[in-house]
């Protein structure tokens, strides 16, 4: 009796809903609309990218597409009983659920802290930043999607099981796809991609400057997909949850983003974004959305009259799974000035990996092929040795055991020394990012006021110990949580770019991004041209002159690359475009305007034309939005180089030649 | 780095004390230039304008950016 009425007034609670306009129902077709409105939106927007689909991945486009649909919109179902189940629940404590959704902001965007092992999200709650949990109570979800069964699980729920152990275990079956931050946006000839061949699920490459195949197993047969589509299908269930906890649908976010991410990366994650429905309102390099929470907590300080209010200089580093990024930045005031950003593809990943092949120095002789027994074996060694890296952490020795299958066994005990040898060359590598971020910054060590250590490898004791020690520190700074920081500090972003004000003051505060990589165009012969040069505060505008190469020289070729090398070559070729109809004229006498902007949003946009000499028929500037390439820069570049060799070159115009 | 190098002339300092909201005459201690330069960054960064003010703030930030480093580039040399 007593349940029956409970389950009536569950259903006009439900109805109550509905006519309120947010029934998960009504929802769940707005998210559908939304991602086919978005699906047709990139088909019309990229054919070049729908084309190269076509021509290279036939086995697996066509059917693969409307796969991942027919999987999305499951994922969605999914969410949304889920979601439905909760709306239930609450409405049965009645006024609670409905003042949190008057309270929250609607447009406010989301931060999300997308990581190559461990992912979170947080919102501004009109006072302060709350991290959100799942069903299992984790504020950091892990990063994976499964494939088993062909339905599709996120590591936002955790999937079918509820145990930790078992988590893991289902992780590294093969089914599951994961590290899909170090895979976005990669060519096969990339050394990350090459690196990842030890993953326990399929990554082939053929070492040609295309995706990688990349693919997880369900009832033994490979299916495949893209790191893009694995995001997406994460992203899904993660916005899902937000609007659970929010009982209002979310459309805005801002997602942090290694300092090593070239803008093909920052591509990807917009579409996987866009695929899930979510509007990317800013990309924030990890270490300046952690120095944005800094500039916070100096402001708090400030307030509770325990702060000095002058400027404070703080080198953040940030270590996880796939990344290592480091910052200088100078605080007061609310606002954080970014002085200088240095970041690599090195992480906790490479540690495992560097460990699981001391342990097991056969490792890649015994684990060539791609069977079951393989994927089985890999993932039992790289259990333990995760294990025994959080470990070391805390202890001096570590005791393996572990039966791999197939005859094959690791018993060893691992001391902290052994492992820190063994990770020699990592260590370096970081302490080569913290002295290029100083020098750059053209600060010493004695500058720093506070060291900021963040990321899941700031607890691995060398690690601090490098930082400190370069830092001259004895300690790092200890008001931040190291796990939670960067999400914190994306939420932060997040309301404050949503325009959301607050009369306490409490979000006064700003980052000023700098340019975490030189921008520029090729010239004189093969050289790279930077205009916009790397640490450059954003929005950042700069010009350059440049002149052609030959004479009566009509047309010339702006190919615009990202990067530190000094050789074109060596940098991510971004997109090109051609200047028509240059007047005819010696070689060296015309001159050729490119500028090159970066606005607040982080969008490049190239504008060129030539301004000398001038005359009716010369054309109008022309603007390009970078980057105009979909992927395959390298062979791009060379292909370039072969059809026009150095006709469509320019040179660069020594600064004091012009006025 | 080129705007540093520039010829500092009269006029334009001016202009980039007025951007700052930097009193027009009289002597300059670096935390003050650094000071207005960060309350002028908290009003105009376009993070703090959406919809149509953005581009407007957009060009006004670009301003005090260059004003703060044409003034602030002039302490360089004592430190």
């Amino acid at each position: 009796m007593l349940r029956e009425r409970l389950r009536t007034v569950g259903v006009r609670a439900a109805c109550s809903l509905a006519s309120s306009g947010i029934l998960p129902a009504r929802l769940f077709f707005t998210v559908v609309l939304l991602f086919l409105k978005l699906l047709t939106h990139t088909a019309l927007r990229l054919p070049q990218h729908r084309l190269r689909l076509r021509s290279q991945q036939s086995p697996q486009s066509g059917l693969g597409e409307s796969r991942f649909l027919g999987h999305l919109l499951r994922t969605v179902e999914q969410a949304c009983r889920m979601t439905e189940q909760l709306y239930t629940v609450a409405s049965d404590s009645e006024t609670t659920g409905e003042d949190k959704s008057q309270m929250s902001f609607p447009d406010v965007a989301i931060g999300i802290d997308i990581g190559t092992s461990n992912c979170s999200v947080a919102v501004w709650t009109g006072h302060q930043v709350e991290l959100l949990k799942n069903t299992r109570n984790q504020k950091g979800m892990r990063s994976y999607v499964m494939f088993k069964d062909d339905t599709l699980s996120a590591g936002v729920t955790g999937g079918a099981t509820q145990e930790h152990g078992h988590e893991e275990r289902d992780i590294l079956s093969g089914s599951a796809i994961f590290n899909m931050k170090r895979l976005i946006g990669r060519m096969d000839t990339d050394e990350v991609v090459q690196a990842s061949k030890n993953l326990p699920f399929l990554v082939q490459t053929l070492g040609i400057g295309v995706r990688p195949f990349i693919a997880a197993l369900v009832n033994n047969m490979w299916r495949s997909t893209t790191p893009e589509e694995v995001l997406a299908i994460f992203l899904l269930e993660l916005k899902a949850l937000v609007e659970m906890h929010l009982k209002h649908p979310v459309r805005n976010a801002v997602l942090t983003i290694p300092v090593a991410f070239s803008r093909f990366q920052q591509t990807r994650i917009e579409r996987a974004c866009a695929m899930a429905g979510l509007h990317v309102l800013r990309l924030m390099p990890e270490p300046t959305s952690i120095a944005l929470l800094y500039a916070q907590q100096q402001q708090q300080l400030l307030h509770d009259n325990m702060g000095s209010g002058i400027e404070k200089i703080a080198l953040i580093f940030n270590m996880g799974a796939g990344y290592c990024d480091a910052a200088v930045t100078a605080t007061a005031g609310g606002v954080s000035q970014i002085r200088a950003l240095s970041g690599s593809t090195v992480g906790g990943e490479d540690i495992l990996q560097n460990v699981m092949h001391h342990l097991l120095p056969d490792f890649d002789s015994l684990y060539a092929g791609q069977t079951m027994d393989r994927i089985k074996s890999i993932g039992l060694l790289r259990m333990a040795t995760q294990d025994v890296i959080h470990k070391l952490a805390t202890q001096e020795h570590v005791e393996i055991n572990v039966d791999l299958g197939g005859g094959h066994k690791v018993s060893k005990i691992l001391g902290r020394g052994e492992f820190e040898k063994v990770n020699q060359a990592i260590f370096e590598k970081c302490e080569g990012i913290i002295k290029q971020c100083l020098a750059d910054a053209k600060l010493t060590p004695e500058d720093i006021n506070d060291v900021i250590l963040v990321g899941g490898c700031s607890k691995i004791p060398k690690i601090r110990s490098v930082v400190l020690g370069l830092c001259k520190k004895d300690d790092s700074y200890g008001g931040i949580d190291p796990l939670e920081a960067a999400v914190s500090g994306a939420a932060l972003e997040g309301a404050i770019a949503s325009g959301v004000t607050d009369p306490s003051g409490s979000l006064d505060l700003l980052t000023i991004q700098a340019t975490p990589m030189n921008l520029g165009i090729r010239a004189d012969g093969g050289n790279f041209a930077a205009i916009i040069p790397r640490n450059t505060a954003v929005p950042a505008r700069r010009d350059m002159m440049f002149t052609t190469t030959h004479d009566n020289q009509t047309e010339a070729l702006i190919a615009v690359y990202e990067g530190e090398g000094k050789q074109a070559e060596e940098n991510h070729l971004l997109g090109y475009f051609k200047i028509t109809d240059i007047t005819a004229a010696a070689k060296g006498t015309v001159e050729i305007n490119v500028c090159m902007d970066i606005d607040a949003t982080n969008v490049l946009r190239v504008f060129a034309g030539v301004v000398k000499p001038q005359g009716q028929a010369i054309p109008p500037f022309i603007e390009v939005r970078m980057p105009t390439l979909d992927d395959g820069h390298g062979w791009c570049g060379q292909a370039l180089a072969k059809m026009f060799g150095s006709t469509l070159d320019l040179a660069a115009v020594p600064k004091k030649l012009h006025p | 780095s080129d705007v540093d190098e520039e010829e500092p002339c009269y006029n334009n300092l001016l202009s980039h004390r007025i951007s700052l909201g930097l009193p027009p005459s009289g002597p300059l201690e670096l935390d003050h230039i650094k000071s207005a330069f960060r309350a002028s960054a908290l009003r105009w960064h376009p993070d703090k304008h959406q919809g149509a003010s953005q581009a407007e703030a957009e060009e006004k930030f670009r301003r005090c950016m260059e004003a703060y480093k044409a003034l602030a580039g002039a302490f360089k040399p004592s430190g």
